[in-house]
């Protein structure tokens, strides 16, 4: 996802930093904002079907100039792998939450006041929005690459402010945790389906299905956490070191680059 | 070097603190009574405070949690910036000394799960109908939704202590084995 970045498709061809941050951020207005998702996906009258048709397609039109950007800045590629995660997530929410509304005892004092018909309602909202929201997200992580970041923020002599540095630092640091999150979870469920899928373990079930289910999510997410954070603590001394040897080779005027 | 080094330290606060905005963001499972949420980044709050130090739990607890709420509930992030802070600058001060020992660092990731759940429950039992009383973005909570979400949030606290206490040994045991 990186490495097509750096070849300047799609938004990445703004070359103002300024202008490509404001039509981004334009972008994602509906998406982040609670009242105008609401409005756009009317899903607590799903119950009440037909749903309004100029709000469902206002929505359907929306997602496809998302799912557009992403394709003509990362490829039809990218697009996948983000719709794989978000599919992913979504799933997982969805499943998460169904569990918990009908877990006795915490389900009924969790779901208050709410009819089931509402929470399923609320679920459903739920996984339509991660389906843009999660490529959304990406996409504007993706639009600010570090390397690109160095050379703009770079002043007239050449010099770069530690501030500018640690902006890059943490850039890098988002791209590669969101990368690291879309390709772990499948790579595992394949590599180790014992751990993440609970069908494949034949020792959860019976009577004590209660205890042992919530013993496997949590040995599951601890497994997973404790791979996320390792992998991304293995690559903060190759980062910094390739970050110095970038820095050394702008200042000394190797700035080709930067000009491209 | 030093600022090889500076640089270096700074990368693994961000990791931290990009995990924890990172991982509430994608899982956040909606409580239907309430305005509020289930999520897994507490882990890295208490793994923070217990690795680092109060000054690198309370960052990754205020930053890391209130950056995630500017997504989708911006009038939590007063009070998730305060409480889940207070978390990660709790764990750390409990947890800080010579060697640390599972039981007190249990004690400490406890204590931090206790902070989330008290520290919603002032927020939004009290300071937020007071403000939203002159401030409507500020009114979306009020007393009867603050009892609703002692529950989910006791049960975050602990699952956050629990699983931060596993990274924390996990990590810690990685440290040592290099």
């Amino acid at each position: 996802m990186i490495d097509s970045a750096l070849e300047r498709r799609g938004v990445l061809r703004i070359r103002s930093l300024s202008l490509r941050l404001a039509l981004l951020v334009l972008l994602a207005v509906p998406a982040f904002n609670r009242n105008i998702l609401d409005t756009l996906l009317p899903t607590s009258l799903i119950h009440q079907l037909p749903l309004p048709l100029l709000s469902v397609l206002a929505f359907v039109a929306y997602s496809i100039v998302v799912y557009a950007i992403v394709v003509w800045t990362f490829g039809i590629k990218g697009l996948t792998q983000m719709l794989a995660l978000a599919v992913v997530l979504g799933l997982t929410v969805v499943i998460s939450m169904a569990a918990i509304s009908k877990a006795p005892i915490l389900g009924d004092w969790l779901q208050g006041s709410k009819t089931l018909a509402q929470v399923d309602a609320k679920a459903v909202e739920q996984f339509f929005a991660m389906l843009v929201v999660i490529p959304l997200g990406l996409l504007i992580i993706h639009s600010f690459p570090p390397a690109e970041l160095i050379c703009r923020l770079r002043s007239p002599t050449g010099t770069i402010s530690e501030h500018a540095i640690r902006v890059a630092i943490v850039l890098r640091i988002y791209s590669m945790v969101a990368d690291a999150i879309s390709s772990f979870y499948a790579a595992w469920s394949e590599e180790n389906p014992k751990v993440f899928l609970p069908r494949h373990r034949k020792d959860i079930g019976g009577t004590d299905k209660l205890w042992k289910l919530p013993m496997w999510f949590f040995g599951a997410a601890a497994t997973w956490g404790l791979a996320l954070v390792t992998y991304c603590i293995e690559q903060i001394p190759q980062l910094v070191t390739q970050l110095d040897v970038t820095l050394d080779h702008k200042l000394k005027g190797h700035n080709n680059a930067c000009n491209k | 070097m030093p600022a090889t080094n500076e640089r270096a330290k700074f990368a693994l606060l961000a990791t931290f603190v990009i995990l924890t905005a990172v991982t509430t963001i994608l899982i956040r499972i909606p409580i239907p009574a309430t305005t509020g949420y289930f999520n897994l980044g507490d882990i890295f709050i208490v793994a923070a405070g217990l690795l680092f130090g109060p000054i690198a739990g309370m960052l990754t607890g205020a930053l890391g949690a209130g950056v995630a709420d500017l997504y989708g509930y911006p009038q939590f992030v007063l009070a998730t910036v305060a409480t889940k802070g207070l978390e990660g600058l709790l764990v750390g001060v409990l947890s800080k000394g010579s060697s640390l020992r599972p039981p007190r660092a249990w004690f400490a990731a406890l204590m931090g799960g206790g902070t989330v759940m008290i520290g919603y429950f002032i927020f939004e039992a009290y300071i937020y109908p007071t403000l939203g009383a002159s401030m409507p973005f500020f009114n979306v909570t009020n007393f009867q939704d603050a009892v609703v979400e002692l529950v989910p949030n006791a049960v975050q606290g602990f699952i956050g202590a629990a699983g931060g206490i596993g990274l924390w040994r996990a990590l810690a045991g990685l440290r040592t084995a290099r």
